[in-house]
């Protein structure tokens, strides 16, 4: 059977796996029937990794140690603002770790931002083979269009802990207009508009030749469906308050009931007009009594109470076209993405805005997904999708610092791989022997705001007036993303070359580590759930030995050879039942086959006996 | 395809609520419905095959049957009797009496009273043979506690599983409402055969719990918010060792919680397949 590779939409709130089958792209479902599974992971009382809905199910409750929106932290530096922002914002704890990344804490353990999301991934990719009924080993992982080379490498290092070849890292709005076909039938400018349940994401895609080029993108990294949530949930909490005087906030039990149906309601509202929120029992009176939270909410209602959440969006959206200069006419298309963008109030606004109707023919949630399947089945095999061209493109804009610590760009954003640039720079200093060569990414105007990638010094430059040595400097970056930078005396010929390689603030040791340990605990975990299920069925006989033993007893007590049989027994059962206890494997296996050679020969006198004539 | 999904799973929540509300047939229906729309959906096949042996089993049943075996929990009685100070003798066994499986729980041995169960007890308390002739309440007490552990003990050695989970939900509510210094605090191998009467009580880990009766009727049989609190999280999906996971509360009082449930019959388990 050919490798398959999955598209994995690695989401900041619900993640989502696909798979090219013939020619369409299927989206898998999850255990529960889900299609998309929540990118949450916690850790429970007893140390079990839970990750999806069962995490999700249980967030409110086991706050402190239930990790969420992780991909806000991914491949950044502790003292970046956007962690700041997370840290203030989630109940879990966030540290630095040993190089100024981020770790994040739960039940006295220390993750890695690229750890947790290889639990998500794996999740992922146990739906894709449990569908599939083959391993899989390779996959394609969509991104934001703003992630840096530092969040893709961590991204493409979650992929490695989690024992998946990440072939290829893709933007999530190419994603998306991969699986509508774009390159094939549409060319020109694409809006993508992203509402997810955490982030939201504008991006303006210029397609041609297919080549899908990010032409600009912004978007707000706190706003998303969670928020919409809130605002329904505040809104039951003091309704309630207002009739019973009570704060459900209070009570985490409560709370999590509340959010859950609230996040029901709201995906409801977007098919039918108005809903019934009803929860039993939601909190004690303290006097055996009950009180119940029933509640009808509308999609008028809803809309009221959100109003200003969709409107920011579209603010978002302003301003991002009228710094790329396009305007709504310009644009071929608009794609929803994103579970929030079923809502009727936000299809109302963006077709509003763009004018015109966006596009709906691919469900949103799954959209980006399926592109990612789309690429990667066509990354293994051309023939999979022969309309398709597969190119690459920078992020982010690469050059170096100049005098007067200004960015020169060498290779600008959006520019194909591999790709290759030089420049003549000379000296700027009288009898100047050395050049600092300092490598960075991003597009300000100052370098030192940009993403610093590397140094080097290229010395022994012969001593003249400055404007006289000149010095080539040449950028290149491979198919695989990797950034070789040179500087050559151009009269000595003498050089220097580093090579840039992405780091996600993970080391190579570590991340080999995590991969080594992630296995050992699948392989655990495995071999535990084994031990559990013997220790039940060893219990069981156990049970049903000891039911039977007084009649045995009694059976057995008139023969000559009744006492030592009965003493072994017993000694048997003593054993089973500390092996039980124990939860021993050895121990179980142990006393498995005498407990039921034990429990036949009770089946037997017990028979025997009951035949006998009275 | 999306579309069947997502109604499959409604369907199977209205199934879960008629199951919930006593109706059988109708439950049955919705999980057959289900597994129509997605035939591929496991959870729908074990419910469906779940509630099709439960129709089978109603209908078989006799005449006389009167519908739900009751809920009523003895145990505010029960533990009343224990603490009273002039407390009758018969109190607890009378309290017992009335509520079906429940009397299964060998309340002599508990109380110290008459019969071959309490010579143990007697041995245990020197030589008071009846809880009347300890000298102090404490002493009865701990008399009480440790007849309770001791019916836990031997009633999980019999397979009678609910009185085991019965005797230790006794002997912990015992606790709760003495003074510290009655009885004491629970010791480790205690805590350790509670919870495998509990473990017992709840059955296999891997089944899924679902609910029989309605979340709002909780309240009428002692439960509390937590029990509605566990009781939402039955989805029809969730496992009950999974359940355990996401209680929101210790390990230990979600399993006592879980065989609550169960022996209040509020909660039914489904095993994982076809019946």
């Amino acid at each position: 059977m050919p490798e398959k590779v999955i598209g994995i939409d690695l989401g900041t709130t619900n993640s989502c796996v696909a798979v090219l089958e013939g020619i369409s792209a299927t989206v898998i479902a999850n255990r529960g029937g889900y299609k998309t599974t929540p990118s949450v992971v916690a850790m429970s009382e007893t140390g079990k990794r839970l990750v999806g809905h069962i995490a999700k199910r249980q967030a409110v409750t086991n706050a402190e140690n239930t990790a969420y929106a992780v991909k806000r932290l991914i491949g950044r530096p502790w003292t970046s603002p956007a962690v700041q922002a997370v840290k203030a914002a989630v109940p879990y704890g966030l540290c630095e770790g040993p190089h100024q990344d981020v770790r994040i804490k739960m039940r006295d353990q220390l993750f890695s931002p690229p750890e947790i999301s290889a639990y998500i991934l794996q999740e992922m990719r146990a739906i894709a083979e449990e569908f599939l009924g083959q391993s899989v080993t390779k996959a394609v992982v969509t991104v934001p269009a703003y992630f840096n080379d530092g969040q893709r490498q961590a991204t493409k290092d979650a992929g490695r802990i989690a024992g998946l070849d990440v072939i290829r890292i893709i933007n999530e709005p190419t994603a998306a207009a991969l699986a509508y076909g774009f390159g094939r039938d549409v060319e020109g400018k694409v809006a993508v508009f992203d509402l997810g349940g955490g982030t939201f994401d504008v991006s303006l895609l210029d397609i041609n030749n297919g080549v899908f080029e990010v032409v600009a993108t912004a978007g707000d990294t706190f706003l998303g469906g969670e928020d919409y949530d809130k605002r329904l949930v505040d809104w039951l909490v003091q309704g309630f308050a207002k009739e019973h005087r009570v704060d459900l906030r209070s009570d985490a039990m409560a709370l999590q009931r509340l959010k859950d149906a609230a996040e029901k309601a709201k995906c409801d509202l977007s098919s039918v007009r108005e809903t019934e929120i009803n929860l039993p029992f939601i909190i004690s009176t303290g006097k055996n009594q009950a009180y119940h939270l029933h509640r009808v909410v509308t999609r008028g209602k809803l809309e009221e109470l959100t109003l200003d959440l969709t409107e920011r969006t579209i603010q978002i959206c302003r301003l991002t076209m009228e710094d790329a200069g396009i305007k709504p006419r310009d644009l071929a298309e608009v794609v929803l993405v994103g579970g929030m963008t079923r809502m009727p109030k936000v299809q109302e606004l963006v077709a509003e805005f763009f004018s015109r109707e966006p596009c709906k023919g691919v469900h949103p949630d799954e959209v980006v997904a399926m592109g990612a399947a789309i690429q990667g089945a066509a990354l293994i095999d051309a023939a999979a999708a022969p309309d398709m061209l597969l190119l690459d493109v920078t992020p982010h804009s690469l050059g170096i610092m100049v005098a007067g610590g200004y960015f020169h760009r060498l290779i600008e954003r959006n520019t194909t791989v591999p790709t290759s640039k030089s420049h003549v720079f000379t000296t700027v200093r009288d009898d100047q022997t050395s050049v600092k060569i300092v490598v960075f990414q991003g597009e300000a105007e100052r370098a030192e705001e940009n993403e610093l990638l590397g140094e080097f010094v290229l010395s022994g430059l012969r001593k003249a007036a400055k404007g006289e040595v000149e010095v080539d400097v040449t950028f290149e970056i491979s198919a695989d993303g990797i950034v070789g930078v040179s500087a050559r005396d151009m009269e000595t010929g003498t050089e220097q070359h580093i090579t840039v390689t992405a780091t996600s603030g993970l080391t190579e040791a570590e991340i080999e580590l995590m991969a080594s340990e992630n296995q050992e605990f699948l392989v655990s975990s495995r071999a535990e759930e084994e031990v559990e299920k013997e220790r039940q069925r060893i219990e069981k006989l156990v049970h049903e030995a000891e039911a039977l033993l007084p009649k045995v007893e009694e059976v057995l007590s008139g023969t000559p050879f009744g006492q030592d049989s009965l003493d072994n027994v017993r000694l048997i059962l003593d054993d089973a039942r500390a092996a039980v206890e124990r939860r021993d494997a050895a121990a179980l296996e142990q006393v498995a086959e005498p407990l039921v050679r034990t429990l036949n020969m009770f089946r037997g006198v017990v028979d025997s006996a009951r035949l006998r004539p009275s | 395809m999306q579309d069947d999904l997502r109604k499959a799973r409604e369907l199977i929540q209205r199934g879960l609520d008629h199951y919930a509300r006593g109706r059988l047939r109708e439950a049955a229906q919705a999980w057959q419905d289900a597994t129509v729309l997605a035939p591929k959906d496991s959870r729908a096949r074990s419910l469906l095959a779940f509630a099709r042996a439960r129709v089978k089993e109603r209908d078989t049943r006799p005449a006389s049957y009167a519908g739900r075996d009751t809920v009523e929990s003895p145990i505010p009685g029960f533990l009343a009797s224990l603490t009273a100070v002039e407390a009758d003798e018969d109190a607890g066994h009378a309290s017992l009496q009335d509520s079906g499986e429940w009397a299964q729980v060998d309340t002599r041995r508990v109380l110290g009273g008459t019969g071959e169960t309490s010579a143990r007890v007697a041995s245990e308390q020197d030589d008071a043979d009846t809880w009347r002739e300890l000298p102090t309440q404490t002493d009865r007490l701990q008399a009480s506690a440790r007849g309770l552990v001791d019916e836990c003990d031997s009633a999980l050695k019999e397979g009678r599983v609910d009185s085991a989970s019965l005797a230790a939900e006794l002997a912990l509510q015992l606790g709760e409402q003495s003074s510290p210094s009655a009885v004491g605090g629970i010791g480790d191998p205690t805590r350790r055969l509670f919870e495998r009467a509990f473990c017992a009580c709840i059955g296999d880990m891997k089944c899924t719990p679902i609910r029989a009766i309605p979340a709002e009727e909780l309240a009428t049989h002692g439960f509390d918010n937590r029990a509605a609190f566990l009781m939402s999280r039955m989805d029809g999906t969730i496992t009950a060792g999974e359940l355990l996971d996401i209680a929101g509360m210790p390990r230990f009082d979600a399993l006592r919680l879980m065989a609550a449930l169960r022996r209040a019959q509020a909660v039914d388990m489904v095993p994982v397949g076809p019946i």
